[in-house]
């Protein structure tokens, strides 16, 4: 590594600049250490635009969630954690239930931390295997909005041209 | 409860989504789903070359990568079929030309592939990468060539292979290059 002589001195006191994020459902905040919570794209874009104030407000992430996503960031923020502990760790964040997956998902979208992202859409896509798209539309709390006469069109392309049969 | 999914990040969760039935699913949940499932679709498998119109594929896939596409019924692989029943690969071919130039992949089965649809392969795809094909028919060694000249024009190491079933004497040695 280059030294990075035109930098700062902050050897002197290497104060740690914290951030104190806060979720908007339920008011909980959590006082995060500046180099964790800049992983996150968002906040990152915030701090370097001098829009955060002392507390961060985080609109439609619960505090659950919000913990979830703190301690992937303090995992990916650790400087000796080898790939393999990353994997583990990772592993055991996404170890949740749908629905707790969704809100992480769209939560790692909202805060724009790549990884988490990665994560966890691969996880929710695990579990929506093998699921038949009722189950999945009520997973999702989606309406559905073919009539059953369009849904038969899809369904029957399906059937005969784009699924693999013996 | 009910989500308000931005659609960029439906697509992240469907790109992890292999399977064509899964895909297939999750195109059934509803009319938004399906509008995002079909535009990120890279890998097409159409079981048979008759159930569907290439332009229908390619007007609801637009940004396929991988197509595997099977022609004749296996009985053919008996001498049951006759002669000149179809499973002809050229239309596909002429249709993926226009509509994918990104195209990787094509795995035929069982099709009738002429010299002149492998040169159109040749000469189509510029990232074009594998060439499968198995018990397929109706071409000679100047198609061949004509794929061998591209690969060997080409960075990277696209693959190229023809094989055919055990069962099925009248095709020749597995060719690979």
């Amino acid at each position: 590594m280059a030294s990075a002589p035109e930098n700062e001195k902050n050897a002197s006191a290497p104060e740690k600049k914290t951030l104190t994020l806060k979720s908007m459902i339920n008011n909980e905040e959590f006082v995060v250490d500046e180099h964790v919570a800049l992983q996150s794209v968002t906040i990152k874009n915030m701090v370097d635009s001098d829009c955060a104030g002392d507390v961060i407000p985080v609109p439609t992430i619960s505090g659950e969630i919000l913990a979830l996503v703190i301690e992937y960031c303090k995992n990916h923020a650790n400087p000796s954690a080898s790939e393999d502990d990353l994997k583990k760790a990772d592993a055991g964040i996404v170890a949740k239930d749908i629905y707790t997956l969704i809100d992480l998902v769209l939560a790692a979208n909202f805060l724009d931390i790549k990884g988490l992202l990665e994560v966890t859409s691969q996880k929710i896509a695990d579990s929506i295997k093998d699921l038949p798209h009722q189950d999945v539309r009520e997973i999702f709390g989606v309406e559905n909005d073919y009539t059953p006469e369009e849904e038969a069109a899809v369904r029957a392309e399906h059937d005969w041209a784009f699924e693999g049969f013996p | 409860m009910a989500y308000s999914f931005p659609e960029e990040v439906l697509e992240h969760v469907f790109s992890f989504i292999q399977c064509d039935k899964d895909r297939n699913a999750v195109s059934l949940v509803c009319k938004s789903w399906r509008e995002i499932e079909r535009c990120c679709r890279r890998r097409i498998f159409v079981g048979n070359c008759y159930a569907v119109n290439p332009k229908i594929m390619i007007g609801r896939f637009p940004e396929v990568r991988s197509v595997e596409l099977k022609g004749k019924p296996h009985f053919a692989d008996y001498n049951l079929v006759p002669e000149g029943w179809g499973g002809y690969a050229y239309p596909w071919i002429a249709a993926m030309a226009g509509a994918y130039p990104l195209l990787e992949e094509i795995r035929l089965k069982r099709m009738v592939i002429t010299d002149e649809a492998l040169e159109l392969i040749s000469r189509s795809f510029k990232n074009f990468k594998i060439l499968v094909l198995h018990s397929c028919e109706g071409f000679s060694t100047d198609g061949l060539s004509a794929i061998a000249a591209y690969c060997s024009n080409q960075l990277g190491d696209p693959s190229f292979c023809v094989t055919s079933d055990e069962a099925k004497p009248r095709l020749d040695s597995a060719y690979t290059g």
